[in-house]
């Protein structure tokens, strides 16, 4: 990168808030969210996982712009297959 | 039901359509995965993820996807106390694993880099409004299974939206479903253990297994695998074989099985429960062990 866009650039950035590029863990104007997004997690009933900040729970990122995906309802489903069935699908290192 | 297969992502893509949409699930599936491999794979030089991992500490704009990726990887670190980091990819490229695996050399010369801990992922900048990220210097994201999973719910959900239901998505063996009709069976998934394969039924939701089943090779003459620990930089010597987990999305049952994975199987449980994740983690020597509800599984028969 040349001089004159290092100086573009850094013109740039203190329009965002990043003061010489730096990076910050932060963002002064409260618009940068790592990890956020428009839907309140939901508080897990278990307090031991309060500080997981509801990634885990059905509601956390269920709005459409999410890359979770829409959870189904009442969660993951699992259990025993009935007596016969045969594989469909297979779960495993790859 | 019809099988659709292809392969993308490093990885085959199996999935369970209705016969009568198949030719256009086919079509949007091969779309999809073709998009999400093309911005999010570390292998390719063009990607939009290796173009930010080439970032060197400056903010880069992004697309949609690349963001949401970020994002959900952050937020699944962050759940996990960084147990899961999709910030080892300087790490795991140092071991020898800097191209698709397939290309990976079985035994692969000795590198000098040192191995450090990860954590990287506390100090990405990311302003959700302009779709700007920036990456620290020297850290690079691998997002490759967290991707893997985000593209099996960003297809399930495609599936759903063309009617094609009820349906079952894998990537290499992380997979989704939609839920069968009322009456009917649910899918019967084989999951993988040390020593064959157990069944259990998946009425919805997402399954995902962390393993070093796979995946393996040699550098300077040590075992290498992909799961890297965060703690060491290296590839993660606790006591499990695979960590598999039952979540809400395919995205989130990744993320919590690497953590388990790397967490090892007493820490590993216990992650798993407090986050009432159904869990079936598999010692190195074949003894498994159900948590949070993991169903008493059936034995597949011998393939």
């Amino acid at each position: 990168m040349t001089a004159a866009k290092r100086v573009a650039l850094a013109a740039s950035l203190a329009g965002f808030g990043i003061w010489g590029g730096l990076a910050l863990a932060h963002d002064p104007r409260g618009t940068a969210t790592p990890a956020a997004t428009a839907t309140t997690p939901a508080t897990h009933a278990d307090s031991s996982s309060s500080d997981d900040n509801g990634f885990f729970d059905d509601s956390y990122g269920s709005d459409s712009s999410s890359g979770l995906g829409a959870a189904p309802a009442g969660g993951a489903q699992l259990s025993t297959p009935s007596a016969g069935a045969q594989p469909q699908a297979r779960s495993g290192a790859s | 039901m019809t099988t659709i297969r292809f392969s993308a992502m490093g990885t085959e893509i199996v999935a369970l359509v209705p016969g009568s949409v198949w030719d256009e699930a086919r079509g949007e599936l091969v779309r999809l995965f073709g998009e999400w491999e093309s911005r999010l794979s570390r292998f390719r030089p063009d990607s939009e993820l290796s173009q930010l991992n080439r970032s060197r500490g400056t903010p880069r704009h992004v697309s949609p996807m690349l963001l949401e990726a970020v994002k959900v990887a952050i937020a699944g670190a962050r759940a996990t106390d960084g147990a899961f980091d999709p910030t080892l990819g300087a790490h795991i490229a140092a071991l020898g694993y800097d191209r698709s695996f397939t290309e990976v050399a079985p035994d692969a010369p000795a590198s000098p880099a040192a191995h450090r801990p990860g954590g990287g992922w506390r100090r990405i900048w990311i302003d959700g409004e302009r779709r700007l990220v920036m990456l620290p210097r020297g850290v690079h994201l691998d997002l490759g299974g967290l991707a893997k999973g985000m593209a099996v719910d960003a297809g399930l959900a495609r599936l759903a939206e063309i009617g094609a239901t009820p349906a079952l998505l894998s990537a290499g063996g992380d997979l989704a479903a939609s839920a069968p009709p009322e009456g009917q069976e649910p899918w019967c998934v084989a999951v993988d253990g040390r020593y064959g394969r157990r069944l259990v039924a998946l009425a919805a939701g997402a399954i995902a297994t962390s393993g070093i089943a796979r995946r393996r090779w040699r550098q300077g003459g040590e075992e290498r695998h992909h799961l890297i620990d965060p703690r060491t930089g290296r590839p993660a010597a606790g006591d499990l074989w695979s960590a598999s987990v039952a979540a809400t999305s395919c995205a989130r049952a990744e993320v919590a099985a690497t953590a388990a994975f790397v967490l090892g199987s007493a820490r590993g449980a216990g992650f798993l429960a407090s986050r009432r994740l159904p869990g079936l983690l598999v010692d190195r020597d074949g003894t498994a062990h159900r948590v949070a509800g993991w169903p008493a599984e059936r034995q597949a028969a011998a393939a």
